[in-house]
């Protein structure tokens, strides 16, 4: 009995697991994306186009198919179910009832369109492609199961078509040119209200789509040579803010009424990265020692250079420039001397700014000058410490170059009794280490007749030259403690 | 009584005194008692399923007259309906998508009962078929226990009988109690209890093969079964395995894999049991999607299932369900004399439900069946037009490219979609080019680990008084969260949320997971939310009955203690603050208060009545406003309260049976939460409507008689008409879950008071004809009539913002409002069986030994026009007013179905 007991449960343990099994995994169908079905193409998107402006909405009759690659789709949103396709003669757009059509159109699939029973028209005097019209007359979307009567993909992908034209093309909007993709190049900038301050579109609460201008450097600031860039509210990069540079502009050309428009795919259709009309190639920023290293004996022109540093010089008593045109200018360990064309107000601390484009770097009386810049070329941009440096006169002596034009601290140093205007402004200074001539200029009249203190003290100077003398110059009496 | 051949209870043997027309049944002690009988000399005979009839004589001379033990054989060649393939088990698998329809496990009430109570037997055979409820009450009123171990789920209080699917065999033994009448094990829900003794010392000794063949979600089953029973040495072992399958069940695209395994072993030493017992269930399968009345005309058939697509030639199904939660339970009997039994019970279960479904990020709906995609988008939507509808229609016809799922297309969109993305897990320059899947398929995962722990005394005082008491503690974590399950060919999917607001953008807000941005993710990820709810719940019941002449009568309560929290494991962008770590801790003190008497008029007639006063706990789900990724429970989460009554007459003679009961139920204090994707402008996102202060009546009455009018053929006749319905406007608020704002949303009132509770038909009848052979086989027919089953309502739609601007009154009015009862059904069902010995064909194969046949065809007459459930969707259109623009969806009834089963046992 217990035979058949074995053997049954065998047979049947054998049965089960034999048994039909039912399929866990499964394979991916194949990738259709290379397949192109080469379907007889016998009108071309011109002629299309052609019949949108006879009046109202046509009905296509004929068995015509037309062949486009797929130049914009709706991935960022900013087209709205729709796609819009380019062959060589032209291009439109082909409207569907449905969201993320990029799933199956994407940029670069080549599609046929077969075109019977669908309608062509303009919407104020853009072409549109559809499916019927409603009982106000508009034209009604494919609706999104149908679309694959009418559109049939073919392969993926294909190069993009795009049209390099200028902003006077644009701005006259051929018909032509609707619907294509276009690139005006290396011109192109937003306008300076909206340049790195607006968004490229207002919330939806607020508006469906929003018009931001782009110029290029001829258009003197008159909208009428601008193109309006529209952007709708529910684009996923709305809430970007436009940028400030100038560069090429791509996007899909469209009108309203006689307004031409301007659609960009995505932000990489705005490449605006170089500067803006009318500025030099943005200057560059370097250290004042990369600067005096740019001498080499001769006079340098400087262009597209801009430095910043703390400004030592401090010309309350008029001991640096008579008509506070010169300043001395420290950054980190180095500093220069700026002669400006015009008398600047800045004092000891500010920490500045400066373009030196149209200066010169020049050596003056032995001292490392930038000259001819205009005033209104450095700004301010907050306050800052220079760091004053300790040492002895012999150093100073020893190593002048690295010390020109910087703020330096001596301690227990002498200076010859007497007033300061003594000597034409020349008096020794000694702290043991070696002599240096402390100089006062004969602009500083009230520093020239004040009495020198006595025994050893400390002094705060700025270091410069005179041919090959090195001398030392306080700001003011405080400096010397 | 006790089976002769294992000495353990029988219970369910019914006894008659012929003489003076009394009977009786034995309780799964296997205990009975005869009241008011008088003095003399009587026989006594001895029936039920199963067993060799038996009459003796006794005596009756004393108040209390002790008949000892009776030992009763069993009848193998006995073949009772309730032992044999019942279909109303294969009917409880959920064939429902449940998360994004919002509707819940509709699965078919558990009530397969081996007792002579004909209602019950009626409820389950005939009318379970239907999605019929009794009284109304939703699945999580019954308590269920499977050798000593509660197996309600702890969060919602629902059975999932897939556990012990295909394990039909070894689960035959049970006890049942129905509404508020008395268990021995436990304190019981509304509907009362089941009690599963699964145990290798239940089992009887045999060794069993069966093949079934059906045309229902498997077509094909095979079990075997060995068990040793218990042997002379005190041990006893049992192992079931089975295999359901069909690779297309009854509805298209349904396809059926699973396997069940069962071992137990039990030792009885002197006065103690021990017993061990694992099983589990692993099973897959593909199931059906609900669909609206245009839907089902449009494809011609009421069984269009929208789940399903054509991939590479086969059928694959999107909504697969993978499901693998095996127990293993440690279980003790101690008996120490025949008035006490102490039993204790320790199990673990773990393991993983899946659902899977398609999901997509920012890419064309991919449902055949998407409002975008049917005719009626264009009559009753903001565009007419004649022609699309007609175009959508004509397309829609043309083939399952467009009528279920185009798995082509899907992939193929993936191919195409490639995609550089920049900072991939928040690295800076880390960017990756790959093919970003649009679609992918994905699973809903509940990941389970559960502690339960159970201990029940039970102590015979005297004669008329016995105690119960026990203590039972569960623990429970479940880790919820959705997997990527195929990338459809694509390289990569994104972690990130698309329905973030407009005013919001794409930033952090997007991200799913804050401390790991932009992260792809690949098969097998983790993506879009991820949560554990630790869940504990203890408490102690006691119990006390009382038997005598007259009365009978009992009291029970149990106090105890829910606690449960939520512990976010994805720190998500939307609340970065709330969604991460531990939630508060939300505990709740419950208690049940029950009691009942009956009369016994004489010893045929009783009166009874029961009542029961409880409270529950809320679900996890809807004590937070949005589970899935934030910690913020509702405001005032509270208890529900119960008040139940029920009480009638019985009348148990050996000719006649018969049951007339009323019942009342009211709840109040409920609480629920909906959850789905709303268009309007207002939200454009996923909103979560938390429903309070629901309240809730049940009342009605339970009608059976079951008359035998020879010793041959019975008949049968049942009817349970009900009202279930709300009885209180509740108040909803709104949380959407792209709304960053913590304070309590506002209240609106939902208008819902008196409308029916979507719980299957509430009025049921049957009538049924059973023929028993002395030749061992046995035929039912039964006419089955149900109706007044209501669709369920969405609360968002009963609010003043939607009544506002339509005239009361009105059709539309009628046509928003009223609530859709769904068309009543007529149903004739078949059953029949017969055994056969086996000695017959030859002398070796023993006196054990049996051929068993049984076949059940329900809905005879292949009625294929039943609406099983219906619900109307949550999203609604809130434009035009339209609710058949969102239309009403619903499954459909199998037709003619059958189950054929053949058995063989050594």
């Amino acid at each position: 009995m217990k035979k058949i007991q074995f053997a049954l449960a065998l047979a049947l343990l054998c049965a089960i697991s034999l048994s039909s099994c039912i399929k866990k995994n499964f394979d991916g169908p194949p990738d259709t994306s290379g397949n192109d079905p080469h379907l007889p193409v016998n009108m071309t998107i011109s002629q299309l186009t052609a019949m949108a402006f006879s009046g109202g909405y046509i009905k296509i009759q004929n068995d015509s198919t037309i062949m486009g690659i797929v130049v914009a789709d709706d991935r960022s949103g900013n087209f709205y179910k729709q796609f819009v396709i380019q062959d060589s003669t032209g291009g439109i757009a082909i409207l569907i009832n449905s969201y993320n059509l990029y799933g199956d159109y994407p940029v670069g699939r080549k599609v046929y369109i077969k075109l019977k029973g669908l309608y062509i028209g303009n919407y104020h005097g853009l072409p549109q492609l559809g499916y019927a019209l409603d009982n106000t007359g508009s034209l009604v979307n494919i609706p999104g199961n149908l679309a694959g009567n009418y559109v049939v993909k073919a392969n993926f992908p294909n190069p993009v078509p795009v049209r390099h034209i200028t902003l006077a093309q644009a701005l006259a909007a051929d018909r032509s040119m609707l619907n294509t993709l276009i690139t005006i190049d290396s011109v192109m900038e937003f306008n300076s209200a909206d340049a790195g301050l607006t968004k490229y579109a207002q919330p939806v609460s607020i508006a469906s789509a929003t018009d931001v201008y782009a110029e290029d450097c001829n258009s003197n600031g008159s909208q009428a040579n601008m193109i309006d860039v529209r952007t709708s509210g529910y684009a996923l990069f709305a809430n970007y803010t436009v940028p400030s540079g100038r560069g090429s502009l791509t996007g899909i050309l469209t009108v309203y009424n006689s307004t031409p428009q301007l659609i960009i795919r995505d932000t990489t259709d705005v490449q605006f990265t170089g500067p803006r009309c009318g500025n030099s190639p943005t200057a560059s920023g370097i250290s004042i020692d990369s600067l005096r290293k740019m001498y080499h004996g001769s006079d340098v022109s400087l262009n597209g250079v801009k430095i910043s540093g703390t400004v030592i010089s401090d010309n309350s008593s008029l001991n640096f420039s008579s008509n506070s045109k010169t300043i001395y200018l420290q950054d980190g360990d180095r500093g220069v001397s700026i002669f400006f064309s015009s008398a600047q107000s800045f004092v000891a601390g500010d920490s500045i700014s400066v373009t030196l484009s149209g200066g010169t770097l020049t050596s003056y009386n032995g001292v490392l000058e930038v000259k001819g810049i205009s005033a209104a070329k450095a700004v301010k941009v907050g306050d800052g410490h220079p760091n004053v440096r300790q040492v002895n006169i012999g150093e100073i002596n020893a190593h002048y170059s690295n010390y020109e034009s910087t703020l330096v601290k001596i301690v227990n140093a002498t200076i010859d009794p007497g007033t300061f205007g003594d000597n034409n402004g020349n008096k020794n200074v000694t702290d043991g280490s070696g002599n240096i001539t402390l100089f006062t200029a004969s602009a500083a009249t009230a520093l020239r007749a004040a009495a020198v203190p006595s025994g050893p003290r400390t002094i705060t100077a700025v270091v410069n030259a005179f041919g090959t003398t090195y001398q030392l110059q306080i700001r003011t009496l405080t400096d010397i403690q | 009584m006790i089976k002769q051949s294992s000495k353990l209870p029988a219970s369910d043997i019914q006894l008659t005194i012929p003489k003076l027309k009394l009977a009786t049944t034995t309780d799964a002690e296997g205990k009975f008692n005869f009241s008011a009988v008088p003095y003399g000399s009587y026989q006594l005979v001895v029936t039920g399923y199963n067993i060799k009839n038996d009459t003796s004589n006794i005596t009756v001379n004393g108040g209390v007259t002790d008949l000892g033990q009776i030992a009763v054989t069993l009848n193998e060649a006995g073949i009772a309906p309730a032992n044999a393939e019942i279909p109303t088990i294969s009917m409880e698998e959920n064939n429902t998508s449940v998360e994004d329809e919002g509707v819940r496990s509709q699965s078919v009430s558990g009530l397969l009962a081996s007792g002579r109570d004909p209602f019950v037997n009626a409820v389950s055979f005939a009318l379970g078929t239907y999605h019929f409820h009794p009284r109304g009450y939703e699945d999580n009123e019954q308590e269920i226990q499977v050798n000593g171990i509660p197996v309600n789920d702890i969060e919602t209080g629902d059975v999932s009988w897939n556990q012990w699917g295909g394990l039909n065999d070894v689960f035959r033994s049970r006890v049942n109690t129905y509404g508020l009448q008395a268990s021995e094990y436990t304190l019981g829900g509304l509907m009362g209890s089941v009690y599963f003794d699964a145990t290798a010392a239940n089992q009887r000794k045999q060794t069993r093969v069966s093949y079934s063949l059906a045309n229902r979600n498997y077509r094909n089953r095979l079990m075997f079964t060995q068990s040793s029973g218990l042997m002379k040495s005190g041990w006893a072992y049992s192992v079931s395995v089975s295999k359901r399958w069909a690779k297309e069940g009854y509805i298209p695209g349904t396809f059926y894999d699973g396997y069940s395994y069962y071992g137990a072993v039990s030792k009885v030493y002197k006065k103690q049991e021990f017993n061990f017992t694992a099983f589990g269930a692993p099973t897959r399968r593909g199931k059906a999607s609900p669909a609206t009345q245009e839907t089902f005309d449009l494809a011609g058939s009421h069984y269009y299932n929208p789940a399903w697509g054509y991939q590479n030639g086969e059928k694959r199904n999107s909504r697969v369900n993978d499901y693998f939660q095996p127990v293993f339970i440690l279980s003790h009997e101690y008996k120490p004399s025949e008035k006490t039994r102490w039993n204790t019970s320790v199990a673990y279960q773990f393991g993983k439900n899946k659902n899977s479904s398609i999901d997509w990020y920012q890419a064309t709906d991919p449902r055949p069946d998407y409002y975008q995609k049917l005719p009626s988008y264009y009559e009753l939507g903001n565009i007419t037009n004649a022609q699309a509808a007609a175009g959508l229609k004509a397309q829609f016809q043309s083939g399952p490219e467009y009528s279920q799922v185009n798995w082509d297309r899907l992939y193929n969109s993936n191919y195409l979609n490639v995609q550089t993305i920049t900072n991939v897990n928040g690295v800076a320059g880390n960017d990756v080019t790959g093919k970003r899947s649009l679609y992918i398929l994905s699973d809903y995962v509940d990941d389970v680990k559960k502690w339960s722990f159970n201990t029940n005394l039970e102590h015979t005082l005297n004669q008329h008084i016995t105690l119960y008491g026990g203590i039972t503690f569960i623990a429970q974590n479940t880790e919820s969260y959705r997997q990527a399950a195929d990338l459809l060919g694509g390289d990569f999917y994104l972690n990130l949320n698309q329905f973030t607001s407009k005013g919001l953008g794409l930033g952090t807000y997007s991200q799913n997971n804050l401390d790991h941005p932009n992260q792809l993710i690949k098969k097998g990820d983790k993506y879009n939310y991820d949560y554990v709810s630790h869940y504990t719940k203890g408490l102690f019941w006691a119990q006390s009955t009382f038997a005598y002449n007259k009365f009978d009568f009992f009291l029970a309560g149990n106090i105890g203690l829910n606690s449960f929290y939520r512990e976010g494991l994805f720190r998500n962008g939307l609340f970065p603050n709330s969604s991460f770590g531990n939630s508060d801790k939300l505990n709740f003190l419950l208690y049940t208060a029950k009691g009942g008497v009956t009369y016994k008029i004489d010893g045929r007639n009783y009166l009874f009545v029961n009542g029961q006063v409880n409270t529950n706990a809320p679900e996890v789900d809807n004590s937070f406003v949005s589970i899935n990724i934030r910690n913020q429970a509702i405001d005032n989460p509270t208890t529900e309260k119960v008040q139940s009554i029920e009480g009638g007459y019985l009348m148990k003679s050996p000719r006649l049976n018969a049951r007339v009961v009323g019942y009342a139920t009211a709840t109040q204090d409920g609480v629920d939460r909906k959850r789905y994707y709303n268009s309007s402008s207002a939200f454009e996102t996923f909103i979560n409507v938390i429903v309070q202060n629901i309240s809730k009546q049940y009342i009605g009455t339970e009608l059976a008689l079951d008359y035998k009018l020879s010793s041959s053929i019975g008949l049968t006749a049942v009817a349970s008409i009900g009202q279930a319905y709300y009885t209180s406007n509740p108040s909803a608020t709104v949380y959407a879950d792209n709304d960053t704002a913590t304070n309590f949303g506002d209240k609106h009132t939902v208008y819902l008071k008196n409308a029916y509770l979507a719980s299957g038909p509430q009025s049921a009848y049957t009538l049924g004809v059973n023929y028993r052979s002395k030749n061992y086989w046995f035929a039912n027919v039964n006419f089955n009539y149900l109706d007044r089953s209501y669709v369920e309502l969405a609360p968002d739609r009963f609010t003043d913002e939607v009544a506002d601007l339509i005239k009361p009154g009105s059709p539309l009015w009628h046509q928003v409002f009223d609530q859709e009862k769904l068309p009543s059904v007529f149903t004739i069902d078949l059953f029949a069986g017969y055994s056969y010995k086996l000695s017959h064909l030859s002398k070796k194969l023993g006196n054990s030994s049996f051929l068993y046949f049984s076949v059940g065809i329900n809905n005879l007459l292949n009625n294929t026009n039943i609406k099983s459930f219906g619900f109307e969707q949550l999203r609604y259109d809130y434009t035009n007013n339209n609710p058949n623009f969102f239309g009403n969806k619903y499954m459909y009834g199998y037709g003619r179905n059958y189950f054929v089963n053949v058995s063989l046992k050594f």
